[in-house]
């Protein structure tokens, strides 16, 4: 079940030498730590000049989508998709 | 040394893009779209899709007239370049010599490299293992190996999906005897029915005609196919690092049935004719000789016309003028225009022509200026001309106009 959520969202973020993005590992929304099993898919997206990353990952089942605000160094709970 | 030659291709790229990158869509037979809509076609089908018969090009409601349960799922480019970039980037670190050949295949000579990594089949299985680790397992790839990049090309074909093919020298004399003509790549359908109606079917077949006759009848390409007849391919690798000249630049815009009208088809011929000039000036080049087209009906002739400019243009403006010029000159009124096409040829590199001399000229060059900082910062639609924006259903309906990435690597 896919869910539109655009929240802002507290990550915990790995910045790894190397590493061709910012690792995310976990993050926090609704008094609720959601830890990330697999990042399923990174890929950049604009809007005007904004630079956005937008992250796929899972934690256990379900699906979430993150976008990291490059401009203004923000984490959006864009969307869930829940299995089932 | 025979050289080695590497082809990787990705397996059903965007489907398998889209199946990484969705939960929801994983092990579902899913096809990739323009546009969600019946008039559109599948650019990519997932394996999935694939098991029932739905295949690359085919209409939306074709696919799924074969695929009932088909999710159609509209493509985003952003996340192919991306994925692309990402490994090239592997592939780069394994040999400098590699060729992009479109955005999901690559050519590979890693004659030099090969030996370092225990061999090709070796070194494929490590680029596959870290393709696994930075892609994710929902992407995968199908590399040939070979001793040319038309039989590498090949063998990827019998390998898919997520296989590793080699084929050795001396398999290559049976191998002729059984692969049709059209399998080879540049090898079309109009050439296929022109080698067959002499009886050439086979590569074996073609490695057997003269030379002569092949160069009589096909000229300068009948000695490639004579080659490839006989299990070779000279072509070599070009490396990316290699600047291909420019011929030409050109953009071209199929349009929905509701919306093949002459009046709508000029309205895209002016977006596309900017499109060209953005381009152009984007690769600093000038034109001089104009081409635009139309389709006529959705399956009708195409009516072209070639316009030769006094001066050379980067300005999209001047390019569209050219050809309303023209169609008010010859007056082309067709009623039902299902694809609209423009391009520039006859190109010189700006910098080395003279400045504006008129204040006119200079007073465009400098609004084209200021209209390229302003799409580069916000993006390409963030600036459009008044004539587009009259025609609102334009960016709504007809795909391509907004999106503002170039695909390069």
């Amino acid at each position: 079940m896919y869910q539109l959520i655009c929240q802002p969202v507290d990550a915990y973020v790995l910045y790894k030498r190397g590493a061709a993005h910012p690792i995310v590992r976990a993050f926090r929304w609704k008094n609720r730590r959601f830890d990330i099993t697999s990042t399923d898919l990174v890929y950049p997206e604009r809007e005007g000049q904004t630079l956005f990353l937008c992250y796929t990952v899972s934690s256990g089942k379900n699906q979430f989508r993150l976008r990291l605000n490059t401009n203004r160094c923000l984490w959006i709970l864009d969307s869930i998709d829940v299995e089932g | 040394m025979a050289r080695i030659i590497m082809h990787l291709d990705m397996d059903s790229y965007f489907a398998s893009v889209e199946q990484q990158a969705t939960l929801s869509l994983r092990g579902r037979p899913i096809g990739v779209t323009g546009k969600p809509h019946e008039h559109s076609i599948i650019v990519a089908a997932s394996r999935e899709a694939k098991r029932y018969g739905v295949k690359s090009g085919m209409a939306n409601w074709e696919a799924r007239r074969f695929c009932p349960s088909l999710t159609l799922v509209s493509g985003k480019a952003e996340r192919y370049i991306a994925i692309t970039k990402r490994f090239l980037s592997i592939l780069k670190r394994y040999t400098p010599l590699l060729e992009v050949f479109s955005i999901d295949e690559v050519f590979m000579d890693v004659t030099q490299e090969a030996a370092r990594y225990g061999g090709p089949v070796s070194m494929a299985r490590l680029i596959k293992d870290e393709f696994r680790e930075a892609l994710g397992r929902y992407i995968t790839c199908t590399i040939g190996i070979a001793s040319n990049k038309a039989f590498a090309k090949l063998i990827v074909k019998h390998h898919k999906p997520d296989g590793i093919g080699k084929l050795r020298d001396g398999e290559i004399p049976s191998l002729l005897e059984k692969i049709p003509v059209a399998e080879v790549c540049g090898i079309g359908r109009r050439i296929e029915m022109r080698l067959t109606k002499v009886g050439i079917h086979t590569l074996g077949d073609l490695g057997r005609t003269p030379g002569w006759y092949l160069k009589q009848e096909f000229g300068i390409y009948g000695l490639f196919l004579k080659e490839i007849g006989q299990g070779r391919d000279p072509t070599p690798v070009v490396p990316y690092t290699t600047i291909a000249s420019v011929k030409s630049v050109g953009h071209s815009k199929s349009l929905p049935p509701r919306l093949r009208s002459f009046d709508l088809a000029l309205l895209v011929l002016r977006g596309l004719c900017d499109k060209v000039g953005r381009r152009m000036r984007k690769l600093g080049y000038v034109g001089r000789t104009v081409y635009f087209g139309f389709r006529l009906g959705s399956v009708g002739p195409h009516y072209g016309k070639q316009i030769t400019l006094p001066f050379s243009t980067d300005d999209g403006e001047a390019i569209y003028d050219a050809c309303l010029a023209t169609c008010q000159k010859m007056a082309i009124h067709p009623p039902s225009i299902s694809q609209v096409s423009v391009s520039v040829h006859n190109l010189s590199e700006k910098r080395c022509l003279p400045a504006y001399l008129l204040e006119e000229d200079q007073r465009r060059e400098r609004l084209n200026n200021v209209i390229d900082r302003i799409r580069d910062r916000f993006g390409e639609s963030a600036i459009i001309t008044g004539e587009t924006l009259l025609f609102k259903a334009i960016p709504e309906h007809v795909g391509g106009f907004s999106q503002g990435e170039e695909w390069e690597f």
